[in-house]
Parts: C-alpha cells; structure tokens; sequence
C-alpha cells in the first residue's frame, strides 16, 4: 500500500510535468509553491488560482499518468440506482459516489485517485469489481447533493 | 466536421483517419478510452468513432460517462465494432450509442452512416 510520502512524491512529479510540458513557467510553478504554503492550500489550485493555468490542463495529466478517468460532478449526473449501493456515511467517509453500473462492474468517483483503501472497501461493501475515475472538490458538492437515498 | 476516431489499433486507426479526411473530415485521434475522454473535454468534436475493446477504459464505459454528461448528452457516438452480437448491440444502444459500423466495412458505409448521424 502507498504511504503518504509516496502519494506526496507521485503528485509532485506531475505538477512538475506542467513545467516540462511548457504549461507554467518555472517562476510561475515557484510562484505557486510560495502561495501553496502561505495559504496551507495545494500547489494545484495556486495555479489555477493564480491563473497560471486552467484546471483541465491538471485534470488531463492527472488522468494520463494514473490512467483513469477525471469527471467533472458539475455536470454529470450518477445514476440513483448506482448511488444507493453504497450508504451516505460510507459514501462520505470514504469520498466515493457511486456514477453508473453496468453489469458487474461499478464505476465510482473517488476525490483522492490514490486511494486504495477505499477502493477496496467499495468492493467489499458492493461485491462488485470497481473501476475508478476522480473528481476534485465538486466530488464534495456532488456528495451532499445525490448521496441521500432517495 | 470534427471526428474523434478512437481505436487502440494504430494501423486501423491511421488507415480509418487516412479515409476520413480524403472525405474531407478534420480528424483527431485517441488510442484509449482514457485519451478520449480527455480529448472530448478539452477539444469537443461533432462527432466520435469508438471501438470497444481497448486498455485502460473500454468504449462502453467511455460511452456512459460521455451520456451522463450533459455537455455530451447528445454528441454523436458510433461503435466500431468486430462483433455482430445482438447482445453487444443491445448494450450499446442501452448506454446511447447512435449506430454501429463493422470496422472491416466498406468505408462508403462507413461514410453514410457517419453522415447520417449527422444529419447530412
């Protein structure tokens, strides 16, 4: 299982990537940084906050280097059926809305891609095999709005 | 038009592309359901070609995320497909699918039914 060190290292070499990839500008990612660490807020959302780049950009790595899928919860919207799979206190707990099954597979948002705790917590809870996509802060929105069982 | 041809295949997918755009078609490609996703989100096209099986993210998954979506809602997807099953049609059409074309086709079928998907 990873540690936090390692989750740490694996999402600072991706932001490092939108140096590489001449997304930021370095004075722009030290910018970043310093704001990152005045605000107690992440390197990412300095970024966007600081308009050095929009999120997508961040979602499109993030994506390409873990391989799952990034959705937005501001626009799509999880099939009932599938969120009432999983309780309101799991599903808050764990940071996981369940967005759509078909067949034995369940496909879940997860607010933190490397979170392999609760991934397989969904499998235990749900019995069925779990496939992974993320979501950023709308995940938390999404959550209030759609957990409830209707 | 803009079409998105996904397809893990690169030798099909050069040869489909090389076709789409003697027919006048811009034409962006993707190599996994993951890439597609993005591609769809950063760059919207009018239309996407889809095969099933690929790594990472099939395109039945691909497609119901795109349908939950309601920016993609109504963006025109067409399964490539080997198969001919009912069952994997069935499927399809069931996660919004518009049509189907076998991807060893003639590419004038293709063209048609590319065309009538969009209303042309």
């Amino acid at each position: 299982m990873r540690d936090e060190k390692e989750k740490k290292v694996d999402l600072q070499n991706i932001l490092g990537q939108l140096v590489a990839w001449e997304i930021v500008s370095e004075g722009q990612y030290e910018q970043a940084e310093h704001l990152s660490r005045e605000r107690d807020i992440s390197v990412s959302e300095s970024l966007f906050n600081l308009r050095f780049t929009s999120s997508p950009d961040i979602y499109t790595l993030v994506s390409e280097h873990f391989g799952i899928p990034y959705v937005d919860l501001v626009y799509l919207t999880p099939d009932p059926d599938a969120v009432s799979l999983i309780a309101e206190n799991e599903a808050i707990k764990l940071q996981v809305l369940p967005l759509f099954r078909i067949g034995n597979f369940l496909m879940v948002a997860i607010a933190d891609p490397l979170d392999i705790t609760a991934m397989d917590r969904v499998k235990e809870i749900t019995g069925l095999e779990v496939g992974k996509s993320f979501s950023d802060r709308s995940l938390l929105r999404a959550l209030r709005y759609f957990v409830w069982v209707e | 038009m803009k079409v998105l041809l996904v397809d893990d295949n690169t030798f099909n997918l050069k040869l489909l592309q090389k076709r789409l755009e003697e027919s006048g078609f811009e034409v962006a490609t993707a190599l996994d359901g993951i890439k597609a996703l993005n591609a769809v989100r950063t760059d919207p096209p009018d239309l996407i070609l889809l095969d099933i099986m690929m790594p990472r993210l099939d395109g039945y998954r691909v497609c119901k995320l795109l349908r939950m979506d309601e920016r993609f809602m109504t963006l025109p997807i067409i399964m490539l497909t080997s198969k001919a099953g009912e069952e994997d049609r069935m499927l399809g059409l069931e996660l919004g699918v518009n049509d189907f074309i076998l991807k060893n086709a003639d590419f004038q079928v293709i063209a048609r039914v590319i065309n009538k998907c969009l209303d042309r």
